[in-house]
């Protein structure tokens, strides 16, 4: 669903863990964590604090 | 005798050592293994063992004709299964095997006895099935268990390619394993009718059920655990309608206190959290067994004991889409809800959702009809109906979670809020023109949220009696417990 980037918790090149929580979003008023699918590296970024995303946009690639 | 001990061998050595390394070399067991894993031993009783495929010259090769049926325990308790039996045909079905499958789920439904199937196969034997008799092939099996008034329960294990997978849509619990696949046609079928080149993998695969349909409750790595988990189920299950499951005293005690919920449940309505962790601390110990983890997040639902009695489980999941009730969660809870009204089980409900998600897509999709029939399986039920209000609960996504049912018992904890929609989003709409000519918006925002807050806590719910307490969260596992055990039907 449709939701707002609060705050980004990670960097490009950080490493993290599965479940991890990468991002956090807003939406319905609600904190909704982003975790991390796998253990891995951020890749990249693709998201910043106060941009409106939809469902599907990518938060980030962690390889 | 000599005849029948010759057709007795050939049925039980159908395809010989060949069959057997053939499935293995698969990664597959052979039905007669399966129902060794699946049974108690020594327990089975095969059934209709010489009929075969109405093509005589192949008689010897067909016994059973692509299933085995019969019946044996679990745990003590007697079932009939079905298994499909790939050594014949790959599994698939001709009219010998629709007309013998008749009979036996005759036999079966009159007892009320709980059907367990085994599935690996091809549906339809087409070759065979093109003859306008097809036209009574499909009553044999679709709907028609659901129309008798005291059934058995039905459980259905998917353990290779598998169409038309009725078996599924009608099971009260179904699982398949992670290399299997469900769909209404194979895809050489889908590529002769539409033109579509798809893999079976990618129209039915074990992660397209999982994930994106729903279709299945669980998907296990193989085999062994997809059989394990059946035995499990079950345990969880009547073995009919109107008769109660079996009770399991796991050695929590039904007084235990709770008071990690209130380190679980931030007070902060805004923050997220795992409403798994309050499910598994407020239930009886490891008796958790979630369906469908991966469909509609928002939206966890299983079995659950508690004292010892299972219980049919929905809460909102705050962590995922914020807990929003959607078309998804609908379908999920459709699922609860029929068991809840077939197998007269009683369900807990623990709300915590912001409300209906309010999208055009959600819109389009017809959620308004689906939270309108949902509404309707939501009153059917005549079982024991307990409800928590943890933390949020909002508009109609509230009476979705059956809170405020009045045939049924709710709660509520002392920060919850109940409301028509979220606070910000009726100050923000009603007030509209009194925040824009304020001259202090956003003072004017905050004094107006702290009345609406005010007035949607539970205080004003329970005067009135629409809720039945408010509850100290530490409580809550007693409290439920307690509810649970005061309406249900004392058999």
């Amino acid at each position: 669903m449709a939701a707002t980037v609060w705050k980004v918790l990670v960097e490009e090149g950080q490493s993290v863990k599965e479940g991890e929580t990468i991002a956090i979003l807003e939406c319905m008023k609600m904190e909704i964590p982003v975790e991390s699918p796998i253990q891995g590296t951020v890749q990249k970024i693709r998201v910043q604090p106060n941009m409106s995303i939809d469902q599907g946009d990518i938060i980030a690639v962690v390889e | 005798m000599a005849e029948l001990h010759r057709r007795r061998n050939c049925a039980d050595n159908l395809g010989g050592v060949v069959a057997v390394e053939r499935a293995h070399a698969r990664g597959l067991l052979t039905a007669p293994e399966r129902l060794e894993l699946l049974l108690d031993p020594g327990s089975r009783v095969p059934f209709g063992t010489l009929f075969h495929s109405d093509n005589l010259s192949q008689a010897d090769e067909t016994f059973g004709d692509g299933e085995l049926d019969g019946f044996g325990t679990i745990d003590g308790r007697w079932v009939a299964y079905f298994a499909s039996d790939p050594r014949v045909k790959g599994g698939s079905g001709g009219p010998a095997d629709f007309l013998h499958a008749e009979t036996f789920r005759n036999i079966v439904e009159k007892a009320a006895l709980p059907l367990i199937y085994l599935m690996q196969g091809g549906g339809a034997r087409i070759d065979e099935a093109m003859s306008s008799q097809f036209i009574a092939f499909p009553a044999t099996g679709m709907g028609v268990r659901k129309v008798f008034p005291r059934r058995g329960v039905f459980l259905t294990a998917v353990l290779g390619s598998y169409y038309a997978p009725w078996n599924v849509a009608q099971a009260d619990f179904s699982v398949m394993t992670e290399s299997s696949n469900i769909s209404l046609t194979a895809p050489p079928l889908v590529y002769v009718g539409t033109g579509q080149q798809v893999t079976a993998e990618e129209l039915g695969g074990a992660q397209v059920q999982a994930r994106v349909t729903g279709q299945i409750d669980a998907v296990v790595p193989d085999e062994v655990a997809a059989l394990a988990m059946v035995r499990v189920a079950f345990g969880y299950l009547p073995s009919r309608a109107g008769i109660d499951p079996p009770i399991v005293d796991c050695g929590d005690s039904p007084d235990r206190s709770c008071p990690e919920l209130y380190d679980i449940v931030p007070t902060a309505l805004n923050r997220a959290y795992d409403v798994r962790r309050v499910i598994t601390t407020i239930v009886d110990r490891n008796s958790f067994l979630e369906f469908s983890p991966e469909f509609a997040r928002n939206l966890v639902t299983g079995l659950a004991r508690m004292n010892g009695r299972t219980v049919l489980l929905i809460a909102n999941q705050p962590k995922f889409l914020a807990g929003v009730i959607d078309s998804g969660a609908v379908i999920k809870a459709k699922k609860i809800f029929n068991l809840c009204n077939e197998l007269d089980l009683p369900l807990l409900s623990l709300v915590d959702t912001p409300g209906v998600l309010p999208t055009k897509e959600q819109e389009h999709r017809g959620v308004m009809t689906a939270l309108y029939e949902h509404g309707i399986r939501r009153f059917r039920p005549t079982a024991p109906k307990v409800t928590v209000v943890l933390r949020k609960g909002v508009g109609f996504a509230i009476g979705a979670m059956s809170g405020g049912d009045p045939e049924g018992i709710t709660f509520a904890w002392p920060n919850s809020q109940i409301c028509f929609t979220g606070v910000e989003a009726c100050v923000r709409v009603v007030h509209r023109r009194e925040i824009e000519e304020s001259d202090d918006p956003s003072a004017l925002i905050t004094e107006l949220s702290e009345r609406y807050t005010g007035t949607s806590a539970p205080w004003s719910a329970a005067h009135v009696g629409y809720l039945d307490d408010v509850i100290d969260p530490a409580e809550t596992r007693m409290r439920v417990i307690r509810a649970f055990e005061v309406t249900r039907r004392h058999r």
